[in-house]
């Protein structure tokens, strides 16, 4: 009974979830490439945006986030996935054929490829679910961490469900599309990703940069009264389909919770004992600041009606908050589960997790996300063409996927040698 | 009745301040505090090792009739610990910074998933299985 949680083969293979992060800076660069394609005017509803969006949401946010929970699950929850090559691969060719698919169908406009990939991507996240709650179903204790997972899966649940009514209501079903594709976003932003990054922000920053825990309160509280805040904006929303006053109060408490959050943590990070400036240090701090400064400004920016603002904040808090955030945790989990693979096959002459990838490297990576980000902010309000600063996100997508495939390269190639532990076992 | 987890937890986050010092030491280059340091860091790690091998392990595993359960899995991940410990001590030896500050990195985290393993199974597990005795345990891990 005890043992269910803890045994040597409980890390998936490397490939589980390398496959799904190798393959997010590619739906990274086709994001860039898309944005590159927009011509001058009003591109707010372009189908170039519209399919980029979705290349980011999906093809790098969740495929990111998908593969780190399959990974993560066992390690941190104690819940072991069985026949996680299997699964892993599933959900992959589900993820990346729909969204291709969603992709191809809301650019060329055709209705029953955007069907259909909608539909592969809807089963694709189900599979997951089922497949990380039915596991995390069986683990006791529920600690802080594994309560904010269920709620962020739970959140995905619902954010799904709103996705293929928004879907349904774009096939000329019905008419809340404006409503439903509102909450669709907020369960995305702050259900799934926002729940799962302080779930894992509870392990892993006192772990990691031996910074002190979370309060208490934070801890236990924190994260049902996130989930409440959201049930909270969703029936406001619900009782009034006009956008009035009351709707917009009825998001400040989601709002005043994750500025909360951003300031503890970056607090957290502050005060940390373990001085060691890593790269992944500036991307946390990045990520946390975006994440106060892009919810400020859009509830600000919500009550005035002032578009720049909302814009802006959603480019912050998308780019800035959860790729930045994501881009830091790949260089800290992928070098180290190399290292990990390697090491339990007994290799012990391999390189350090800093000598697989160069900080230097990490920095420059670091420094072409910022030119990235400011490419897409100056290209989305005209600044300079759209050209120009697709270039320079396809650029830092492309350095970074550079960087992950030598570090998969290199395990690819050290997997192969023979094991020094099977040559023993050999010479006995 | 949550006595070992909650002393155990807490020897945890004492190991990781010494080691957070060795590093923060290592890496702004005082050379003259790193070797008290470095021994204050084995002296920490390997006491907590100690702790749970020779006292806490055997418990459970009395208790469960388990020998090549969940203890035999953390008492190998305390052998890897073990031997990159070694290797750091060589690399400050050498003057190696770089090298030791890559193998340090390695070794928080692998320090760090073990540890959650410990605190989100095995300590718990400890607290439920030998709830009777707890404070004897912690008493006798003291001692070490
Ligand atoms: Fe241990």
């Amino acid at each position: 009974m005890f043992g269910a949680g803890l045994s040597l083969d409980q890390a998936p293979p490397f490939r589980v979830p390398y496959r799904f992060f190798i393959s997010a800076p590619l739906f990274g660069i086709m994001a860039a490439l898309l944005f590159s394609l927009l011509s001058g005017g009003d591109h707010r509803l372009a189908p170039e945006v519209i399919v980029a969006v979705h290349m980011l949401t999906i093809g790098v946010f969740l495929m990111v986030m998908t593969g780190a929970m399959m990974q993560m699950l066992p390690v941190i929850a104690g819940a072991v996935i069985p026949n996680p090559k299997r699964h892993g691969a599933v959900i992959h060719l589900l993820y990346t054929v729909g969204v291709l698919l969603l992709g191809a169908g809301l650019y060329f406009g055709m209705m029953a490829a955007t069907a259909s990939g909608g539909v592969l991507l809807g089963v694709g996240v189900l599979y997951f679910l089922i497949l990380a709650l039915g596991n995390l179903r069986r683990v006791r204790p529920f600690s802080d961490s594994v309560r904010a997972f269920v709620y962020a899966l739970s959140s995905l649940g619902v954010a799904v469900g709103l996705g293929v009514l928004a879907a349904l209501y774009y096939a000329g079903v019905g008419d809340y599309r404006e409503i439903v594709g509102q909450l669709h976003l907020i369960w995305i932003f702050f259900g799934w990703i926002g729940l799962l990054v302080i779930g894992v922000s509870f392990q892993v920053v006192p772990m990691f940069y031996v910074a002190e825990a979370y309060p208490r309160f934070c801890r236990t509280w924190g994260t049902a009264l996130i989930f409440a805040s959201l049930l909270l904006v969703t029936l406001v929303r619900c009782l009034f389909p006009e956008q009035t006053l009351i709707t917009k109060l009825a998001a400040l408490p989601m709002v005043l919770l994750y500025i909360g959050f951003a300031v503890i943590t970056i607090r957290r990070l502050r005060l940390r004992k373990r001085a060691s400036k890593d790269a992944t240090l500036f991307f946390w701090y990045l990520a946390m600041g975006s994440l106060g400064v892009a919810l400020s400004l859009w509830y600000v920016s919500w009550l005035v009606e002032w578009s720049f603002g909302m814009e802006s904040a959603g480019m912050v808090l998308g780019y800035g908050f959860v790729l930045g955030l994501i881009s830091g945790m790949l260089y800290k989990i992928i070098p180290f589960l190399v290292w990990f693979h390697l090491n339990a096959k007994g290799h012990f002459d391999i390189p350090t997790m800093r000598e697989m990838i160069p900080a230097k490297h990490i920095r420059m990576h670091f420094y072409l996300y910022l030119l990235g980000g400011s490419g897409l902010f100056a290209g989305w309000w005209g600044l300079v063409p759209t050209v120009v600063g697709g270039a320079l996100l396809a650029l830092s997508f492309g350095w970074w996927f550079w960087l992950l495939l030598g570090v998969g390269r290199y395990y690819f190639k050290q997997e192969k040698r023979p094991s020094p532990m099977a040559m023993m076992n050999l010479a006995q | 009745m949550s006595a070992i987890s909650e002393f155990m937890r807490a020897d945890h986050r004492r190991c990781d301040a010494t080691f957070s010092e060795l590093e923060n030491l290592a890496e702004s280059g005082q050379h003259d505090a790193l070797s008290d340091a470095l021994a204050a860091f084995k002296k920490d790690f390997l006491e907590h090792f100690a702790m749970e091998e020779e006292i806490m392990f055997p418990a459970i595993e009395q208790k469960t009739g388990m020998s090549m359960g969940p203890t035999q899995v953390m008492r190998m991940e305390h052998e890897q610990m073990r031997h990159l410990m070694g290797r750091m001590e060589e690399a400050l030896k050498q003057g190696n910074t770089e090298q030791f500050l890559g193998l340090s990195e390695t070794f928080m985290i692998l320090v760090q998933q073990h540890n959650m393993k410990e605190e989100q199974i095995l300590y718990t597990m400890a607290d439920n299985v030998l709830a009777a005795e707890n404070v004897d345990i912690v008493e006798r891990m003291k001692a070490i």
